[in-house]
């Protein structure tokens, strides 16, 4: 706007308020480069803001599933881990129940035989009292009650039954939840002897036949055991495969969430991060208006029809 | 020879010049000596020639002309323009109810303290990540304790927020519920400086008319009345009614008038609102005429009284302090119903479904006040965090102490669209206020720099006739101190040629 006449305030005024100008310029691009980020208030960039808080919320969803995944695989971890120690026990069983089917074996050798299968069975309870982070993997929801108690020859299953609900699941997307655990009553089974004749199902009710055969000397007997002892194997072998499942589900979901978050971060450091040399050079642009408009005041306010009036 | 002429004649005449001359150099000096005050107008002596000798009549047919009778003084006048004043009263007003605004919108922003890590969203977070947590190992006690530790957390950070923008709002316009904050509140304050403010400008029209009633112009005071006026714009949209007569003013807001010449003829009162339209969380305070204690707050639409009322108000669609605070609640208050719905009707650690004393996890008491500063945590919980629910009440049956469903539900709610949100999350319900306090504040900044760049060029204009410049004073010192010279001078040649006829012509 072109003005006829200026005032001497008008010129002192207008300078000041240049100033203040540049200066409100420079200390904006000094916050820039102090923090390092371009949204320091919402008022910054409202358009950024949203975006960026809704980048950062679904990353922030994203670190707690992955707490869950990571959670999940070691629960699993431990399964497995467990669950292989059964597969190698029923392995040797069958081994043990094929070489006493043999009738060449007097009832030294089948002592020996059910002495180590006595042992094997005791170790089958303990890996299906196998805990993770303190609480036992194989009892559903009772997670502090120890799945399997010894009572003599009994063995009984305390952990949730498998006909009513009994799996963990860990979140790991908005709507997906995958399972933690199988049922220890599916993986092993329970028993009951009345009076030397043995009752239940699974793996623990056919190592308890077989132990109580081996006693009796009855080769028929053990001899049907080998069979049930592989389809106990089988049914183990399946649990593993649902676990080794589940675990795959959980590495995948956490694969997407790593590539997902790479470029989430991305995204973040777009709208937040502040380009730096650009600032930069920004600031220096700034500094130089700044410096000249100092100096073109000084001269301005240093001149005067006074100095040159006699 | 035609003309007579009194010999004595030429010394009335220069000293007439040397009257003007010396009447335009103190002038002059006031000039330079009112450079900085603000509101002053540069003033100039007019001057006109004197009526000439001898004065035009039938009987006297001038022979050989008329002769000028020196230099008249007509008065001294300011250079000033009312139409800018009125313009610059307008935008001023503008400009200082969005500055009220941006401040505090502002405030609310670093109130807010957002996208940091140590806001309410953050806390929100938190709190969700220790329910997952919960979820995964509910028989753990040490994420029970996290969990419920974070409630509180996040419950803290929510309502230090919400209190200090309360705190923020009452500072503005008084807390409805305590009338005795109102008297230090900003309202009430420049509802004080108005008062002042319009008093002085009624002394100064007195003023003026007594001085304008001895046939004289009061320039300075005109000058330091319109000052005061637009001292008066900043603080209140006022409107200016010029008199065509005199230098009078009226001053109104909206069609109610505050000042008629020289009287005063009403002034403002702020009042706690106790009424039941608007509600007082709606209009806090209410202004009104002290003479018929009407409400003029709709009236009140520009200045810093103005800006007050409007970012300390509730009004529909406007991003306000309450706005803010009305935001958080909401979260919250979804936030917390949801879960306590969740605990009443889930199983606690030892598989109980919780009693009446423990079914929520944030209580609300009962009260007025906006529910965020009723909540508080339940202390059942936080001194056995067994209590919590975590467990699913699963067809009237407790599943054992690994059953984390329950937990998971009130983790899933961080990404459930909830009906009491408009069917968005709590996030981005959360998110969404902040961009709108974020938008709103930057369009106050925004009409803040611009109206800042109308009142400036305004400003300019304004100078550029009432401003006083130095070198043209200087320039104006010289003529008139040459002017004074030269009559000083023919002064002294009529004196010669008196003193050659007195003294030299015998």
């Amino acid at each position: 706007m072109g003005v006829s006449r200026i005032s001497s305030t008008y010129m002192v005024d207008s300078g000041i308020a240049n100033l203040q100008t540049n200066l409100s310029l420079m200390s904006k691009i000094q916050n820039l480069i102090a923090s390092g980020q371009n949204i320091s208030t919402p008022s910054d960039d409202p358009t950024g803001l949203s975006q960026l808080l809704n980048v950062t919320t679904q990353m922030n969803q994203d670190a707690t599933y992955n707490n869950n995944i990571n959670s999940g695989l070691g629960e699993l971890g431990a399964a497995e881990v467990a669950v292989k120690g059964i597969v190698d026990i029923s392995t040797r069983l069958r081994d043990l129940a094929t070489q006493a089917a043999n009738a060449v074996n007097g009832p030294d050798q089948l002592n020996a035989i059910k002495q180590e299968v006595d042992n094997l069975k005791s170790q089958l309870v303990s890996l299906g009292n196998s805990t993770f982070g303190g609480h036992y993997i194989f009892s559903g929801f009772l997670t502090s009650t120890s799945p399997f108690s010894t009572a003599g020859q009994d063995v009984t299953y305390n952990g949730t039954p498998s006909a009513s609900s009994f799996q963990r699941t860990v979140q790991v997307a908005q709507n997906t939840f995958v399972p933690v655990n199988v049922n220890g009553d599916d993986l092993l089974g329970h028993v009951t002897v009345t009076a030397g004749v043995p009752s239940g199902q699974g793996l623990m009710y056919d190592v308890t036949k077989l132990s109580i055969d081996l006693q009796n000397q009855d080769y028929t007997s053990i001899r049907s055991d080998i069979d049930s002892i592989k389809t106990d194997q089988n049914s183990v072998l399946n649990l593993q495969t649902e676990i080794g499942g589940y675990t795959n589900q959980l590495q995948m979901t956490q694969t997407r969430i790593n590539d997902r978050n790479v470029v989430e971060s991305q995204q973040v450091a777009k709208i937040q991060q502040v380009d730096m040399p650009k600032v930069i050079s920004d600031f220096n642009f700034q500094q130089n208006i700044y410096q000249a408009s100092i100096g073109v005041m000084s001269k301005i306010m240093q001149t005067s029809l006074m100095n040159f009036l006699a | 020879m035609g003309l007579n002429i009194p010999s004595f004649f030429g010394y009335y005449n220069a000293s007439t010049g040397l009257l003007a001359n010396q009447m335009a150099l103190d002038t002059i000096n006031q000039n330079i000596s009112n450079v900085n005050t603000p509101g002053y107008s540069e003033q100039r002596v007019d001057q006109t020639a004197g009526d000439p000798y001898p004065p035009a009549s039938l009987w006297n047919s001038s022979k050989g002309g008329q002769l000028g009778q020196g230099v008249q003084v007509t008065g001294v006048t300011r250079a000033h323009s009312n139409f800018l004043d009125d313009q610059i009263r307008q935008q001023s007003s503008s400009l200082n109810a969005q500055q009220t605004i941006q401040d505090n919108l502002q405030y609310a922003e670093g109130i807010m303290a957002e996208p940091k890590s140590n806001g309410a969203g953050a806390a929100m977070t938190d709190f969700f990540t220790a329910a997952q947590a919960l979820s995964t190992t509910p028989d753990s006690p040490a994420t029970r304790q996290q969990f419920i530790q974070s409630g509180q957390n996040m419950l803290n950070v929510f309502q230090e927020e919400a209190q200090q923008l309360q705190n923020l709002r009452n500072n503005l316009v008084g807390d409805p519920n305590n009338s005795g904050t109102l008297a230090s509140s900003q309202a009430a304050l420049t509802v004080n400086d108005i008062n002042t403010q319009l008093s002085e400008v009624t002394d100064l029209n007195s003023q003026i008319e007594s001085v304008e009633a001895g046939g004289a112009k009061p320039n300075d005071l005109l000058d330091k009345r319109d000052y005061l006026l637009g001292q008066l714009a900043n603080k209140l949209n006022i409107s200016v009614d010029y008199s065509t007569t005199s230098d009078q003013v009226n001053v109104r807001i909206g069609n109610n008038y505050l000042i008629k010449g020289t009287k005063q003829t009403d002034s403002l009162n702020i009042v706690t609102n106790t009424g039941a339209s608007p509600t007082p969380d709606d209009t806090p305070a209410l202004v009104q005429l002290a003479s018929t204690s009407t409400t003029i707050n709709s009236d009140i639409t520009g200045g810093k009284l103005g800006g007050i009322l409007t970012v300390g108000g509730n009004a529909a669609g406007t991003t306000t302090i309450r706005s803010v605070l009305g935001g958080l609640d909401t979260t919250f208050n979804q936030l917390a119903t949801q879960i306590n719905s969740l605990q009443s009707t889930g199983r606690d650690l030892n598989g109980n479904i919780p009693s009446a004393a423990n079914s929520n996890i944030f209580n609300l008491a009962a009260g007025t006040t906006l529910s965020i500063f009723r909540y508080s945590i339940n202390s059942n919980l936080v001194s056995d965090p067994s209590l919590i629910a975590a467990a699913n009440d699963d067809a009237g049956a407790f599943d054992g102490p690994g059953d984390g469903r329950n937990a998971q539900a009130m983790a899933a709610l961080e990404t459930t669209n909830l009906a009491g949100l408009g069917n968005t999350t709590l996030s981005s319900y959360y998110n969404s206020q902040l961009s709108q306090l974020g938008t709103a504040s930057k369009s106050a900044q925004d009409s803040t720099t611009n109206l800042t760049n109308v009142v400036q060029q305004l400003t300019q204009r304004q100078q550029s006739i009432q401003g006083v410049n130095m070198d043209e004073e200087m320039v104006n010192l010289l003529k008139y101190q040459r002017g004074f010279e030269a009559s000083a001078k023919v002064m002294n040649t009529l004196n010669q040629t008196i003193d050659t006829i007195i003294n030299k012509m015998f």
